[in-house]
């Protein structure tokens, strides 16, 4: 018995440890929805409102225009509390949440084990334990648990729900219970993410077909007590969002990045019809709607492609480190292990794993920029329930046919799953070795790294010059959100500037004496920031700056500059 | 005898499909023949005048270096007989392509028959998987083309199929080589495949080996058929190995871009080994190999996609049309369930089918253009078998439903939907494709060179600046020549660049004062330019248009 829990104990540490060890330095910067999301959580603690002075905003956050569900802004409310306004505040919900998320996987995995090996019940333990490791090292799993993702929250949801919905299918008692916390944790991950907006509703309808086959017999009033309190947590955790349905700022969003508004598609049907001479049958055959609807398949699929998912991921390096795919390559074999293995038992659960995979898909699928690692992160439980169940599922048949040979299969099971977890240490081990030596060099400029020491110049410069005005460029991205993060800047007097300031999208262009643009020649003496580009055109006119400081970034490249202009 | 006359009316009207398809306008759809096909063309010429190629090389040499590729010789010759017969013209020439998918048809019917063996109804799979070479978009756009792989690719399936019959006739092998050794000689690629699949079919196709491996005198002959069928086929290539040309041809063939060959994988395996720490675990890590291994993943993954097998194709509009995949769309459905069923039911044929296409993808994998739906080509045969094995399942569970009317119209639906789309393929394929495609095939270059034949007086000197360097093949091939002057003129490094008093791609020739009056073909916009700098008198004969752009080629005569 102390083994299981040596082992378990083990398998807790590395879980942790992979999303928590160097929470704050790897990746190496806040992203600028990063500190987005942990200023407005800032604001709402100090003021009660969000920065643009919007007081508790229940659906959406308005940060940059993007309209950010809220969830995730309450929960990193908590962690400035302990740990101030920092980056380790707005990415520990999200580690938090992954390592929920991967607990959710393994519990899931536990039950459909019961139910398709009840004779192994010794087991049951161990299974659970390498469920934990397996889904806990994902490299898919660990990027998104270790910056502040709003999909990984809506993950976690996601797969608690799930958990309680296979609890609500599979037993017979405590069903009142078990359809609340579905209902709880579907609805509220319609708060988190998007994308799950289209996926928890269709899980949702999922899990309630069910529910109310396994209830058909029941009396409407027996039906009616066992959901009240459903019903009553489902009303409440709806009518915010309801309300907002309709609003164009929620739209908004959509037709950002929906496919449907892509012209080029629109363009090709007009040109293959006139190819055609516009007959009736190439009206039909090269119709628009058919057209996108090609495009949405070409989408889809592209999200099952080798080259994705094991190779090298999502091409964004945000969400992959770009040397390893979203999974590990050996998990090639146990995915399709995995596919076949449910498809040859032709349960219910084959076809909810398949359902959750496609509707997982499907949000990404209507956008832009596909595979979306990010925007499907909400599979990543049901694609390691499949490997794992891939390996479960090859080492048995392994098992199997040492026994028809009248050797001792039984020995063979530790052996088997020994070498899949030494595979396994070793391509952890690679994927570790990348994450937190190289990773960081290679694309700290997706992270927007340098803005904190930019900040800490200026901030020394303006301290030597008061009243002098500051000039920061855009060409990084967001800087003013980046400013009042890092100097934690008072939130009353940022919405108090709401009504008054020129924005673009709903990012301020100046903010009290600093201007976040490159028009500093027009002032006498000013305060500077410049990137190399733009400093390179300002002194190839024979200018310069004084006390100039070089920001560079991991690999001494310079990411900006940062002086004194004086008109001569 | 039901199910044979099933078979019969089946077959009656595939072939009828096929034919149909295939050889509707063949010749005339692609418009115009692409460059490896006119060079082809002219040595086919040259070879039936004078029994040498344009450069004057013999008939039987097994490689021809037409424009400077070095082009394997099985097409050329199969395609001089075919002139031989029926006249040379693009019809001639592309028949033998069209041909090979008629025969690769039959030959997938019969691959499927002795396949399925075990199965009470292997012809079935057969004929269903026929039906998918039939119809696959891929089997008819390279049917209707005369490109060197179609035809290797039919010999690969025939050498496979003869494979298969080995068990039952020990001297099917020798076929097996033979055939082997013609579709190398056809698509050199082969080589790399060939031995593969070889192996891999021939000891799947005995099943009782793998379960106990005794050295008996059966064994011994099993293993032994098979090492001198591998010797058999590597002794056949070395004919080929010693030919003229040989060292040239691999060199050309190298310089492609390939994985092979990156300067950038040290490059960047040292700065991860620098920044992770040089340990020996580092350099074991970050190795260039490694990076190699990643793009030919990559690469493979690429045509393993679905989205490229069923919805978009190989995007060169010379190996895809732009709207299809390799397969009709629905037969997606068929695909996944055939890869089910094969993997529960008949996992030995599966690893054959599954071994053949990852086989096929490698010569395709290896260059840096991927997806590429010619040098795939080979995968044909297999991916068809398991389109056809799942259509087969499919209709076996659909007609073993209680329901008589429930099965009977899933079975309609089934065939109202294939019908369809194979008509709206060839709806597309003859009425948008061919505009569409038609830069991608150099059409119009025919017409030039027949116009300016046309108003050539008494052999006057002609200069010919044309958007294209490979031009004079097309003057070749439509020129009044009858084919034995060819190999008397001058090439340099195999190309031709002045002939029977026409200059190519020369201006300064075109300004020598020697030369008083002559025919001039070029650009409107390099006319002008011509124009401006020079006061000669221009007789403009008549403005031509370039394919998908708004300038024209312009004949004139130029006096002095």
């Amino acid at each position: 018995m102390k083994s299981y829990y040596l082992l378990f104990g083990l398998v807790l540490v590395l879980v942790c440890a992979l999303r928590i060890y160097n929470l704050g330095s790897n990746p190496p910067a806040p992203y600028w929805e990063e500190v987005a999301l942990g200023y407005d959580a800032y604001s709402i603690l100090k003021t009660g409102k969000d920065h643009h002075g919007n007081s508790f905003p229940l659906v959406a956050f308005e940060s940059f225009g993007d309209w950010k569900p809220s969830l995730y802004f309450y929960t990193i409310i908590p962690f400035i509390v302990l740990f101030d306004l920092s980056v380790i505040s707005v990415r520990l919900p999200a580690a938090l949440a992954g390592i929920a998320t991967i607990f959710a996987t393994a519990s899931i995995v536990l039950l459909l084990f019961k139910k398709f090996y009840p004779s192994q019940k010794n087991n049951y333990f161990y299974i659970y334990i390498f469920a934990l490791f397996i889904a806990g090292i994902s490299p898919w799993g660990i990027i998104f648990s270790r910056a502040g993702w709003e999909a990984m929250l809506a993950t976690a949801l996601v797969s608690w729900g799930v958990f309680f919905g296979i609890k609500l299918y599979e037993s017979n008692d405590r069903q009142r219970v078990y359809l609340f916390f579905t209902a709880f944790f579907l609805l509220l991950s319609l708060y988190a993410y998007h994308a799950t907006r289209i996926i928890s509703p269709l899980l949702g309808l999922f899990f309630t077909g069910i529910f109310l086959q396994k209830n058909s017999r029941n009396s409407f009033k027996n039906l009616f007590f066992q959901s009240f309190p459903t019903i009553v947590v489902s009303l409440l955790l709806l009518i915010p969002l309801v309300s907002q349905l309709g609003n164009n700022e929620i739209q908004h969003r959509f037709t950002e990045t929906s496919i449907f508004t892509d012209i080029r598609i629109i363009e090709e049907s007009n040109e293959l019809k006139n190819l055609a001479g516009n007959t009736v049958v190439s009206k039909l055959l090269y119709h628009r709607y058919l057209l996108f609807g090609r495009e949405v398949l070409s989408n889809f699929l592209s999200h099952f492609t080798i080259g994705y998912l094991f190779v090298f991921g999502d091409e964004n390096p945000r969400h992959s480190i770009q040397y390893l795919g979203q999974l590990y390559p050996i998990e090639i074999i146990g995915l399709i292990m995995g596919i076949f293995f449910f498809m040859k038992k032709k349960s219910v659960y084959t076809f909810f794993l398949f359902f959750w995979i496609v509707i997982g898909v499907l949000p990404a699928s209507i956008t832009f920029a596909s595979p979306h690692a990010l925007r499907t992160l909400a599979t990543f439980p049901a694609f390691m329930i499949l490997i794992i169940f891939g390996w479960i599922y090859s080492v048995n048949l392994l098992v199997d046919s040492f026994l028809k040979y009248g050797k001792n299969g039984r020995f063979f099971v530790p052996f088997a799953y020994t070498s899949l977890l030494l595979i396994y240490i070793f391509q952890l081990t690679v994927f570790w070795r990348f994450y937190t030596h190289i990773y960081p060099l290679e694309h700290s400029a997706q992270w927007q790294y340098g803005y904190q020491q930019l900040y800490e110049k200026v901030t020394q410069l303006r301290r030597h010059n008061e009243g002098i005005p500051t000039y920061v460029t855009r060409s990084l991205g967001r800087p003013a959100m980046y400013y009042w993060f890092y100097q934690k800047e008072n939130p009353i007097d940022v919405q108090s500037m709401n009504k008054v300031i020129q924005k673009d999208q709903s990012e301020y262009l100046s903010y009290k004496n600093l201007y976040f643009n490159t028009s500093f020649t027009k002032e006498t003496k000013a305060i500077v920031a410049l990137t190399k580009k733009e400093y390179d055109e300002y002194i190839s006119n024979g200018n310069t700056l004084q006390s100039l400081e070089i920001i560079v970034d991991k690999r001494d490249q310079p990411i900006a500059y940062v002086g004194i202009y004086e008109t001569k | 005898m039901k199910q044979n006359k099933f078979v019969l009316a089946f077959s009656i009207i595939l072939f009828l499909i096929s034919f149909g398809i295939r050889f509707y306008k063949l010749g005339d759809i692609p418009f115009g023949l692409y460059w490896d096909e006119i060079a082809m063309y002219v040595d086919i010429k040259s070879l039936l005048a004078s029994s040498r190629d344009m450069h004057g090389g013999a008939w039987n040499q097994l490689i021809f270096p037409s424009y400077g590729d070095y082009k394997l010789p099985v097409y050329i010759w199969l395609a001089t007989i075919s002139a031989s017969l029926f006249g040379l013209s693009e019809f001639s020439f592309r028949l033998i392509s069209a041909l090979s998918g008629i025969f690769t048809i039959v030959v997938t019917y019969f691959l499927g028959k002795q396949l399925f063996k075990e199965s009470t109804h292997a012809k079935f799979i057969g004929l269903y998987s026929a039906l998918m070479v039939a119809i696959s978009p891929w089997s008819v756009m390279f049917s209707r083309t005369g490109f060197e792989g179609h035809v290797a690719q039919l010999f690969f399936a025939l050498s496979i199929l003869t494979l298969i019959l080995t068990k039952n006739k020990k001297i099917f092998i020798l076929f097996s080589v033979l055939f082997g050794v013609i579709s190398t000689y056809s698509y050199f690629s082969v080589r790399f495949v060939w031995p593969i699949v070889f192996l891999a079919t021939y000891f799947l196709n005995y099943p009782d080996l793998s379960k106990s491996i005794r050295f008996n005198k059966k064994t011994f002959s099993i293993f032994g058929t098979a090492v001198i069928a591998f010797i058999l086929y590597f002794l056949l290539l070395i004919p080929f190995t010693k030919a003229p040309m040989y060292s040239e041809m691999q060199q050309f063939r190298y310089g492609t871009d390939s994985i092979l060959k990156n300067d950038d994988y040290v490059h960047t395996t040292n700065f991860y080994r620098q920044a992770a720490g040089d340990t020996y675990f580092d350099r074991l890590i970050f190795h260039r190999h490694y990076l190699m291994i990643k793009e030919l993943a990559q690469n493979y993954s690429d045509h393993l996609s679905l989205d490229y097998l069923f919805f978009r194709g190989d995007t060169n509009l010379r190996h895809g049309t732009g709207l299809y995949g390799l397969f009709l769309p629905t037969t997606i459905l068929f695909f996944i369930l055939g890869l089910y069923f094969l993997a529960s039911s008949r996992p030995k044929q599966l690893a054959i089918l599954i071994i053949w296409w990852l086989a096929s993808l490698l010569p395709a994998s290896v260059p840096e253009t991927t997806p590429h739906a010619l040098r795939s080509l080979n995968a044909l045969v297999p991916l068809s078998l398991v389109i056809g094995y799942g259509l087969y399942c499919v209709i076996q569970k659909i007609s073993t439903f209680k329901k008589k009317a429930l099965s009977l119209s899933l079975l309609v639906i089934i065939f109202v939907v294939i019908t369809t789309e194979l008509l709206l393929f060839s709806y597309h394929y003859f009425s948008v494709y061919p505009t569409q495609s038609a830069a991608a095939w150099q059409t119009g270059y025919k017409d030039w060179s027949q116009k300016i034949y046309k108003y050539r007086k008494n052999n006057e000197p002609m200069i010919i600046i044309a958007p294209d360097d490979k031009f004079y093949l097309w003057m070749m091939a439509y020129g009044p020549y009858s084919g034995t002057e060819f190999n008397t003129w001058e090439s340099r490094n195999f190309l031709f660049t002045t002939f029977d008093s026409i200059t190519f791609g020369s201006v300064p020739a075109a300004q020598n004062d020697a030369i008083k009056e002559f025919i001039f073909a070029l650009p409107n916009k390099q006319l002008e330019e011509f124009k401006a700098k020079n006061e000669y008198s221009y007789e403009h004969l008549e403005s031509l248009p370039i394919i998908n752009e708004e300038d024209t080629f312009e004949i004139v005569r130029v006096k002095k």
